[in-house]
């Protein structure tokens, strides 16, 4: 089994304990961003990406070409000034980058259409309660079934390119949520199994030394097989035909905004689409 | 190959409330290892007799794994020791609800050669479960527990679902709950046979199994690419548009000599429900062979109704081939004789004049209908 | 090169205005969202279309105007904007401080003008129009529709000298616009159009302002000498044709030219590609060609007709032809 990607806060000490482990380092700012390449790199471990959460706009952060080789994982709060922006276009192209924007600015809607069209990929960030589900159809269907090729929105590229119509095919490593792939330190080292965890203090190992063990612990069974308590239940999102790709992630909201369904089935017709396409695509001897 | 449906045990840990077992006069008997073993050496004969033939005994009950992990390790030595030259003829599959499952039948499983567990459930609330009060959360919770544990030993299992009145309100819901569970398993929608008056309340007519079969069926034909093993849908379409006559007993018409139902103490009949009702038993394995068993003359009536049915009820219908007039036991349950067609044969017309034929677009062609063309 | 109209809402009141019908029509509200925007400009890609042309109403009411400007000439496509230089100061200042640097190849307007004296235009609007000219300078191509017998150019000419436009001017002829009355260049004051342009070449030749005809002007009226001049002085570049341009509204329909802006509308959604739209257009103008080949009788025997030199004039005077008749012709030349 592949070890997992480790999450973890910039922090030296706990970086110089892990050695050999593949990393993603939180920053809250840009300006750490060299400190914190140089850290993994001293501490040899491997820089899986920097995921960099600011409340600023895209426009705001100063780009530079020599990130060019850091991948980097940037959470910000709307595109910003929009000449701002597009002066940073072609820099951002350079940059191994995807860019995640929240749906509780509204403008954001639009400008993950902007952003893709651009050739920068982008990610969407459910948040928020009142989720415009007809306008993340629309985006959907420009993702996966627009009229020329242009960069990836997540997560409707990344279920698109791993789409098993026979599996449920959880999206939750886009946001760092998949607790095969990633998992979650704190300063002290301590272990969870999600963000939320973390910051609720629910740890499954009490030291990074016992990361390797973990896929075998009670805690993660539990979480991996969550999804079948919705099938003990009497009605919900295990009787939605969108379940297979959605996996009751809106199950709290879904009574109040039941959106989700309908754009869940539009998604799998679409991702079916996008397949037969795929499958027409026709490949020659060069490998 | 000759199916041997072997009843372990009448006991069952759930009261089901569609289910006859509870309702036998007999019942809370298991197969003693000596009847077990009688078996195993009636089989070896057989076999032995029979150079092409193969036998798929079928663990039934009851609740088969109420016997525990170390039965079925018996009935594993018992067949090491008395099939030796024959077991690679033999195939092991179970019909089990799974709630007794642990990781302790994984070792006699995988002896055996049972790679596939058949299983059934309802989502239904206080449909299956203990007790009077059919505990359908406790039985659920059992259940689900026992999936994880055969998903994560790579278990194939495959999912029986029956349907009821209560299901008719919401066929696509169950559709999608069904289909989202199993994710490519695969699930059999049968509809529920009721035989006295108590349980009419969930009783069905064929027409009302058309209905919910042709509510789904719209959407699974739209979608088949991503639900491949939903029956009765895929089977038709292998009947109908891949000219593939493979059916399952109550359709094929060929049960007559291939079918033995053992109960507990050793006594034989044609399936599990000629043993309830008392028809057409054979005998017990401790007096006769399998081969005598086999053909017993008094299946020799199943086998001319496959050649009066087609002359008289049957001899305006299309579908003849697809169902050779359904299940002789359902004949006989509505007219106490088996000169008739089964009652559920309208329902597969009923199915495929009214969605099958008009959404696919194909026409099913009898044989004959095939043969006066050329 | 479809024309892709930014919003239906215009300052002005031209009274020839082929927008006039189509925008009576609109709401004022009726703009055109990003999310259209972009799916324009993937279809236009699509197409291995380099130029986007953007229209109006005017455009530069548009709230979003200078972005998406921006945003397309990130896509790397050039701009031609068709506008009346009549601009919120705002968007008249940011619009010069983000495009003042790029090549004019990248970015050109082409500002239709009105005669100041003629067109009773008011002393804002004037000034306002100068204000964009002295702005923009050599970024702007002046664009005048002739709907008068007696037109005057002497003011383009000292708009050119004076704000150092680009020494070209786009001539048009104001059409009928189907279905309604508007004012237009009747078919038998064409000639005397054509030879009140002429005694202005003298002025074209000394300014070396070249000259360009837009779609609509009928070949049989021009003398010999007139098209040798032409052709001297365009080098061999003038235009006699009639073929769709291709309109693309706000919301998102398509029609084939602003005069016939409700002749045969269709969902652009209807179609996959640029060429679909332009074969759809062209097979419909080639079928009311086969009923009326030209604005003039003669025009069915037209040589030069017949070797696509010329193309009978603009087909909204045909089609106004048919629109009293009993509806005896091919089902395709009505709306």
């Amino acid at each position: 089994m592949r070890s997992h990607f480790l999450v973890c806060p910039f922090n030296e000490n706990l970086l110089s304990k892990l050695h050999g482990k593949s990393v993603v380092v939180r920053l809250n700012g840009i300006e750490k961003i060299s400190a914190a390449v140089d850290t993994v790199t001293k501490h040899q471990a491997h820089l899986h990406c920097l995921l960099l959460e600011t409340q600023t706009p895209v426009a705001a952060i100063p780009f530079q070409e020599n990130w060019r080789d850091i991948p980097l994982a940037l959470y910000a709060s709307s595109l910003g000034r929009f000449p701002d922006f597009v002066r940073q276009a072609p820099t951002l192209r350079q940059l191994n980058i995807r860019i995640y924007l929240p749906l509780d600015h509204e403008e954001n809607y639009t400008s993950f259409r902007i952003l893709s069209s651009l050739g920068i990929e982008s990610a969407v960030e459910f948040k928020g309660k009142n989720i415009k589900w007809e306008l993340i159809t629309d985006l959907m269907t420009y993702a996966l079934l627009g009229l020329i090729i242009h960069a990836p929105i997540a997560p409707f590229n990344y279920v698109a390119s791993h789409y098993d119509r026979q599996s449920r095919n959880d999206y939750g490593a886009v946001y760092f949520e998949d607790p095969y792939t990633y998992l979650h330190l704190d300063d002290k080292g301590r272990v969870a199994l999600s963000r939320a965890d973390l910051t609720a203090g629910k740890f499954v190992a009490q030291d990074i030394d016992d990361v390797d063990d973990i896929n075998g612990s009670e805690e993660f069974r539990e979480r991996v097989e969550g999804w079948r308590n919705f099938f003990l239940k009497a009605d919900g999102c295990a009787y939605c035909q969108g379940w297979r790709v959605c996996l009751g992630k809106y199950s709290d909201t879904m009574k109040s905004n039941p959106g989700c369904m309908e754009f869940f089935a539009e998604f799998m017709d679409s991702l079916e689409k996008y397949k037969a396409i795929k499958k027409r695509e026709k490949i020659i001897w060069q490998p | 190959m000759a199916t041997i449906i072997v009843k372990a045990t009448e006991k069952c840990n759930s009261n089901c409330y569609y289910c006859d077992v509870v309702y036998k006069k007999d019942t809370g008997k298991s197969m003693p290892l000596e009847i077990l073993e009688t078996l195993f050496i009636r089989i070896n004969e057989f076999l032995k007799a029979e150079i092409g033939e193969r036998v798929e005994i079928l663990w039934h009950g009851g609740e088969p794994l109420l016997l525990g992990p170390q039965y079925y390790m018996s009935a594993l030595k018992l067949q090491d020791k008395h099939c030796l030259d024959t077991k690679n003829r033999i195939t092991h599959n179970i019909q089990t609800n799974l709630t007794c499952f642990n990781s302790e039948f994984m070792q006699p499983f995988k002896e055996l050669g049972i790679h596939s567990i058949g299983t059934s459930y309802d989502p239904e609330p206080h449909m299956r479960g203990p007790g009077k009060i059919i505990d359908s959360d406790t039985y659920n919770r059992r259940f689900m527990q026992a999936l994880e544990l055969l998903d994560r030993n790579d278990i194939a299992w495959g999912l029986i679902y029956v349907v009821t009145k209560k299901s008719l309100a919401k066929p696509l819901d169950i559709f999608f709950f069904l289909s989202n569970l199993t994710m490519g398993k695969g699930f059999n929608m049968n509809p529920v046979l009721i035989y006295d008056d108590k349980r009419k309340n969930i009783a069905i007519t064929p027409e009302e199994f058309v209905e919910f079969l042709g509510a789904i069926f719209p959407y699974w034909w739209k979608y088949r690419q991503r639900y491949p093993d939903v029956n009765p849908f895929k089977g038709l379409v292998e009947n109908v548009i891949n000219r593939d006559l493979s059916l399952s007993c109550g359709d094929s018409g060929a049960c007559t000599y291939h079918h033995i139902n053992v109960a507990p103490d050793g006594q034989t009949s044609q399936c599990g429900r000629s043993a309830d009702w008392g028809l057409l038993q054979y005998g017990n394995i401790r007096d006769k062979s399998l081969g005598e068993i086999l053909h017993d003359q008094q299946r020799d009536p199943l086998n001319e109704r496959i050649e009066v049915l087609p002359k008289t009820e049957c001899s305006d219908c299309r579908f003849w081939d697809i169902c050779h007039g359904g299940c002789p036991l359902d004949a006989y349950s509505q007219h106490g004789s088996f000169m008739h067609k089964s009652e559920w044969c309208e329902a597969k017309r009923g199915f495929m004049e009214r969605y099958f034929e008009p959404i696919t677009g194909v026409k099913f062609e009898s044989r004959k209908q095939e043969n006066c063309k050329k | 090169m479809p024309n892709i109209l930014l919003t239906q809402r215009c300052v002005r009141s031209c009274p020839y205005c082929f927008a006039k019908k189509h925008m009576s029509e609109s709401s004022p509200d009726d703009i055109l969202s990003w999310e259209n925007l972009v799916y324009l400009a993937d279809l236009l890609e699509a197409s291995n279309e380099r130029q986007f042309r953007i229209l109006g109403g005017e455009p530069t009411l548009h709230p979003d105007f200078n972005h998406m400007v921006l945003y397309l000439l990130e896509r790397n496509f050039n701009v031609i904007v068709f506008t009346s230089g009549i601009m919120v100061e705002r968007t008249l200042l940011e619009a010069h401080y983000l495009f003042k640097d790029l090549p004019f190849e990248r970015l050109a307007f082409i500002c239709n003008i009105n005669d100041p004296q003629k067109s009773n235009s008011p002393l804002a609007e004037v000034e306002s129009v100068k204000r964009f000219l002295k702005l923009f300078e050599n970024r702007v191509i002046p664009s005048f529709n002739i709907y008068r017998t007696d037109f005057e150019l002497e003011f383009l000419f000292h708009y050119m000298n004076e704000f150092g436009l680009q020494r070209s001017i786009r001539l048009g002829m104001a059409h009928p616009i189907l279905g309604k009355r508007n004012i237009f260049i009747r078919l038998n004051d064409v000639e005397a159009v054509i030879k009140r342009l002429f005694t202005y070449t003298p002025l074209f030749e000394r300014l070396r302002v070249k000259i360009g005809l837009d779609c609509g002007f009928p070949l049989c009226r021009f003398s010999d000498e007139q098209l040798a001049w032409l052709y001297r002085f365009t080098g061999g570049e003038s235009n006699f044709g009639c073929a769709p341009a291709i309109d693309i509204g706000p919301d998102m329909t398509v029609w084939p030219c602003f005069p016939l802006s409700s002749f045969q509308k269709r969902s652009i959604f209807g179609f996959n590609c640029l060429k679909e739209i332009q074969d759809y257009y062209v097979d419909i103008f080639n079928k009311v060609k086969v009923e009326a080949a030209g604005i003039f009788q003669q025009c069915d025997d037209c040589v030069f007709r017949q070797d696509n030199i010329c193309r009978g004039g603009c087909l909204a005077h045909n089609l106004a032809r048919f629109q009293n008749e009993a509806p005896v012709r091919m089902k395709e030349v009505y709306s």
